[in-house]
């Protein structure tokens, strides 16, 4: 069995590759003939990525069967990260032979690079999506986000996330002092809310970080949901495909 | 692609877990302190043999109760920022299903005390204050002197090799979920060699049963022999051809032979492997060494001393050799080792007699054995009435007598008469 797309360009693959990089060294791709799609939780069991780019971001998709494709993120990285800007970029990956080559070819079609990556061996685990709901949900700005999380480092490794139904709150208390981030609705930065009532919960700062970070790059809004104490999910909308995360609170009190 | 059937195999609920059932029982109240309330201690250390299921009871005991289980192994944690970043963070924070039911389970904990920790240790230590979900460490030696920190703040709990039996009723379960037909002798043969560990001796009936529908006595021939003596072979070789002082001294780790069994062979062997009498002499010399530590070692059971034994009779010895003898010169199994082993029947037996009649007389038995036992060979051949007399009161057995007689009893009754009969003179 074999696969094979071409996406206009390779630099925006890589973006993406990295913003799945943030959490994870290594990761397995479902191939289907509708999409391409990696779930995978970071060694710590913390975070979880939900990856998935369907045929429709593709200029040619070609895909004999359903498919399992372990690769080393950070090595595939390595490859992506030689695409230069205009570069479009052709994926293809026999199931035989478990080779994953990644073709950079430049805007005129003159120069055409191929890297080959040996694939690694998939190990069945049971990395489902966990069945969660939540009771908010705010539409917000990725850049103000980053910025949110960036201050609160400055006193801690801890920040404590509020979605009330006009604003959203980033609080972080540490020995130095505190940081606090409101944003409010209908301003330039919170787009939308909906919940009615408070929710909040902690989250580890150096997560939130290498999550949004990368991710600001790809896109310019954020969708945050949460519930009290409960797991948050941060989705970033790309076109014809999926990005979101979920990453686990701090476990409260004594 | 084929499974691993050690994998395909691993227990999936605790009551799957063989042998060991009090450790197991241990391990289960302590994961019901930390679901009832406060536990007494935060971690627990599961150390003990490999492929006896240590690793296989946490993985159970995390699906069977819906824990998450988080897994890092000696690769994951080799300094301080990865033992934080993924230990401590999964110490401190919900799971992604936003409950508490999380066990961080560490894997070889003694294996990273080595080499490669730079404060990984210490990063541990200061996480298992802190944890909030409990944390499980695996080890097959616990008494490294880097893990003490971490011992006292672990509820150890042993793991033994496992009996044969129950390795066999395990081999027996696979062998019927595979729709193999195996040999009864195959089976105890496997469980033989697995010398207590289930994971080698399953690995061992999937690479005979490859592709097979029936396994016989025959292919276990396939197997060839992974035994102690092939490992120290290895590790002679490297030691006799090591070019610096760490890697002759690398060569025993991970050897299961004790140090007293391996100086024996560096001893019989360096002789034969060093040719130049003024470089055997400085072997002998550090060897000499060597052995003085380790007889202090035991004397004295101060354990510290290992650290000079070990460099000297290995590095030491390596080191003495600067030439090497033409041609190959194989490694020989040990004298001193061959006798014990050939004698070994005969110096049990001596141990129970002197053991009987140190009880017997108020003696150590070391005593008895130096001042009595030969006063005793003495009767117990001198006639079958005294040899009688002699079991009777020390209650040996048949056996002991006819050892202590030096014949079988029925000589000693002949001899006996005979000598009656010749009407000699009695000799007191």
């Amino acid at each position: 069995m074999s696969f094979r797309m071409r996406l206009p360009s390779a630099d925006y693959f890589s973006d993406l590759v990295k913003a799945i990089h943030a959490i994870v060294d290594e990761g397995t791709f479902q191939i289907t003939s509708e999409s391409i799609r990696l779930v995978a939780m970071d060694p710590a069991h913390i975070s979880l990525v939900d990856f998935e780019l369907s045929n429709s971001a593709a200029e040619e998709y070609e895909c004999s069967g359903e498919m399992k494709m372990t690769v080393s993120i950070s090595e595939l990285m390595k490859f992506l990260k030689r695409a230069k800007k205009g570069e479009s970029l052709i994926l293809t990956y026999n199931d035989e032979t478990k080779k994953l080559s990644i073709t950079l070819i430049d805007a005129t079609g003159s120069r055409e690079r191929t890297f080959t990556l040996n694939t690694l061996e998939t190990v069945e685990t049971r990395t489902a999506t966990p069945n969660l709901t939540f009771d908010a949900k705010a539409r917000v700005n990725t850049d103000a986000v980053k910025d949110a999380v960036k201050d609160s480092s400055l006193v801690s490794d801890y920040v404590k996330i509020t979605i009330a139904p006009e604003e959203v709150i980033f609080l972080a208390k540490g020995e130095l002092g505190t940081v606090q981030t409101k944003l409010t609705k209908m301003g330039a930065t919170v787009y939308d809310i909906e919940t009615d009532k408070e929710v909040w919960a902690h989250f580890s700062i150096s997560y939130l970080d290498k999550i949004v970070r990368p991710a600001s790059e790809l896109s310019d809004e954020m969708v945050m949901e949460l519930s009290t104490n409960k797991p948050i999910r941060l989705g970033f909308p790309i076109p014809s495909g999926k990005l979101e995360y979920l990453i686990a609170p701090r476990i409260e009190g004594e | 692609m084929t499974q691993l059937w050690v994998e395909k195999y691993r227990p999936k609920r605790v009551a799957e877990v063989v042998g060991n059932k009090q450790s197991v029982q241990q391990f289960i109240s302590w994961m019901r302190s930390w679901e009832t309330g406060r536990p007494q201690k935060k971690a627990a250390l599961l150390y003990g043999p490999a492929g006896v299921g240590k690793t296989s009871l946490v993985l159970a005991y995390g699906n069977e109760h819906g824990y998450d289980v988080v897994e890092v192994n000696a690769s994951d944690w080799r300094d301080q920022e990865h033992m934080k970043s993924i230990v401590g963070s999964s110490s401190q924070q919900l799971t992604l299903q936003g409950t508490a039911k999380r066990i961080i389970l560490v894997d070889e904990v003694d294996g990273i005390a080595g080499r490669e920790d730079a404060g990984g240790l210490s990063a541990l230590r200061r996480i298992i204050d802190e944890t909030r979900v409990p944390i499980v460490m695996v080890a097959n030696n616990p008494w490294d002197q880097r893990l003490a920190t971490i011992r006292d703040r672990s509820l150890l709990i042993e793991f033994k090799r496992l009996s044969k039996t129950d390795i066999i009723s395990r081999l027996r379960e696979i062998c019927r979920r595979e729709g193999l037909e195996c040999d009864e002798q195959v089976l105890r043969a496997l469980a033989e060699r697995a010398e207590g560990d289930l994971r080698s001796a399953i690995n061992d009936l999937q690479a005979i049963a490859q592709g097979k529908k029936k396994v016989t006595v025959k292919d276990l021939e396939a197997l060839g022999s992974r035994n102690r003596v092939k490992q120290i072979f290895e590790a002679l070789r490297i030691i006799f051809n090591a070019k610096s002082l760490r890697s002759a001294r690398a060569a025993l780790e991970g050897l299961e032979v004790d140090l007293d069994t391996v100086y024996t062979w560096i001893l019989d062997n360096a002789p034969l492997q060093i040719q130049r009498l003024d470089e055997l002499a400085d072997a002998m010399e550090v060897l000499a060494r060597a052995d003085l530590y380790l007889a202090r070692m035991s004397r004295e059971q101060k354990w510290r001393l290992m650290r000079y034994a070990v460099p000297l009779m290995t590095g030491g010895v390596a080191l003495s050799r600067k030439t090497k003898p033409k041609g190959f010169v194989k490694f020989s199994f040990p004298d001193k080792i061959r006798f014990m082993q050939k004698t070994r029947e005969e110096r049990e037996l001596l141990q129970s007699i002197a053991r009987k009649v140190a009880a017997q007389l108020h003696l150590s038995s070391h005593k008895a054995m130096k001042y009595m036992v030969p006063f005793l060979r003495v009767i117990a051949s001198s006639s079958t009435r005294n040899a009688e007399a002699l079991a009777e009161y020390l209650s040996l057995s048949p056996k002991e007598v006819e050892y202590l007689a030096g014949k079988p009893l029925e000589a000693v009754a002949k001899a006996s008469r005979g000598r009656r009969g010749g009407r000699s003179p009695s000799r007191g």
